[in-house]
């Protein structure tokens, strides 16, 4: 009752989890693994800001891990285990991507390479407990551990729109081009660049459906799926953006004005990111 | 039992419309945020201004810290400060350092390094050469 038919060696399953994890943390970071304005970070970046980044990061992947975890029943501590496998593997494979790259060498010092490989492993760890996720609904003997079959709660559904939001906005948040973007744009761009924002956030939640609790009746206004998940998901974009762009310092030294706008700039993406999270994730 | 508590006649939680009217409510300021700006919000040029921070003592030299500010509306990119020093060693005059962008109303900072001489503030002359559009 409790196993499948076809049962494999437990190592073996585990150095498939393992490699499935490292597959989906190389995915997820490759495209940051390989961007130098990351590589800069990892050595002038401000510790505490380093620090807060993992310190928020370890919740959002137990969280993340509870969410498309494998089984329902299972207890928090595997969760927290999980999270910290993928934290694992990652690491390994920001190391050997960045000695590849030849980015880090016997002669970098060492805060630096914690600096880079620290600053990689969490987008990368996303990558590897989200492939770790469908190895697990995979092998599971019900289709219930699906995460887009998962009855969802309406925080579970905000949750996710945070970690699409995440992914993509990790992305693009450390280049110098979301600076000169919002220095090329006037308030005006700014104000038509919010509204796409939305209405397109608005199409892809619609497309694409939320399944669930909080599912859109036929019966309801239009405005109704606007104000409680588009207009929701888009602050959690931007709130993402203001995270994302004060931990990679971009806003250090910044008017007020010239804040809203960078945010205005990584919402875009974030938001894309944060509807298409079904998509993605 | 108190299956319909806090949930509204759909079966809504009411929950959702607190984080649905909260959200609106963010939307709603950083869209008024930014036509207020559009509208009303000058658009003077980059004003660009060069000061000591500080000066410090390093090894066997001077470090001197500078901050640019723009207190203009608008960005600048390649900001060139040229520093003199008065009365000083020649050679370590014209020494220049490049921002790659100050934005509207913000400050930077940078430093000089003058090598092999103490150097007090009031010796060096900053002067800001000019900008490019980002």
């Amino acid at each position: 009752m409790n196993e499948t038919d076809y049962q494999e060696p437990e190592s073996r399953r585990a150095m498939r989890d393992l490699g499935r994890a490292a597959g989906g943390a190389l995915v997820f970071s490759l495209p940051m693994l390989m961007t130098m304005e990351l590589w800069w970070l990892g050595f002038y970046l401000d510790r505490l800001r380093l620090l807060a980044l993992v310190i928020t990061a370890l919740p959002l992947l137990v969280v993340l891990s509870r969410y498309v975890g494998f089984e329902q029943t299972r207890h928090w501590l595997d969760d927290v285990v999980d999270a910290l496998i993928a934290l694992g593997v990652s690491g390994v494979v920001c190391v050997v991507a960045l000695v590849l790259f030849g980015t880090i060498t016997f002669d970098t010092p060492r805060d630096e390479v914690f600096g880079k490989v620290i600053i990689q492993m969490v987008p990368a760890s996303i990558g590897a407990l989200l492939a770790k996720s469908q190895f697990g609904a995979g092998s599971s003997e019900s289709g219930e551990d699906d995460p887009a079959d998962q009855h969802e709660t309406y925080g579970g559904e905000l949750f996710l729109m945070a970690v699409g939001a995440l992914f993509l906005a990790f992305n693009v948040a450390p280049t110098e081009e979301m600076m000169l973007i919002s220095y090329q744009m006037t308030e005006w761009h700014a104000l038509c660049l919010v509204a796409l924002s939305v209405a397109l956030m608005h199409g892809f939640v619609f497309a694409l459906g939320f399944a669930g609790g909080s599912d859109v009746s036929p019966r309801e206004p239009w405005w109704s799926p606007v104000l409680r998940l588009t207009l929701p998901g888009y602050v959690i974009a931007a709130s993402v953006s203001l995270y994302l762009l004060w931990v990679f310092a971009r806003l250090d030294g910044l008017h007020i004005d010239s804040i809203v706008m960078a945010t205005a700039v990584l919402a875009f993406p974030a938001a894309i990111g944060a509807a298409a999270a079904r998509l993605i994730l | 039992m108190g299956r319909n508590e806090g949930k509204d006649r759909n079966g809504r939680p009411v929950l959702e419309w607190i984080v649905g009217v909260t959200s609106a409510i963010v939307v709603c300021a950083i869209v008024a945020f930014l036509a207020y700006e559009a509208l009303f919000g000058d658009m003077r040029p980059p004003d660009l201004a060069a000061t000591i921070d500080r000066v410090e003592e390093v090894g066997d030299g001077t470090l001197v810290v500078i901050a640019v500010s723009n207190r203009g509306d608008q960005a600048a990119a390649e900001v060139v400060v040229e520093a003199t020093l008065e009365g000083g060693d020649p050679e370590a005059s014209g020494k220049e350092v490049r921002f790659d962008y100050v934005a509207s109303h913000a400050v930077r900072r940078g430093a000089f390094v003058i090598e092999g001489q103490a150097v007090k503030g009031g010796d060096v002359r900053l002067q800001v050469h000019g900008y490019a559009e980002p």
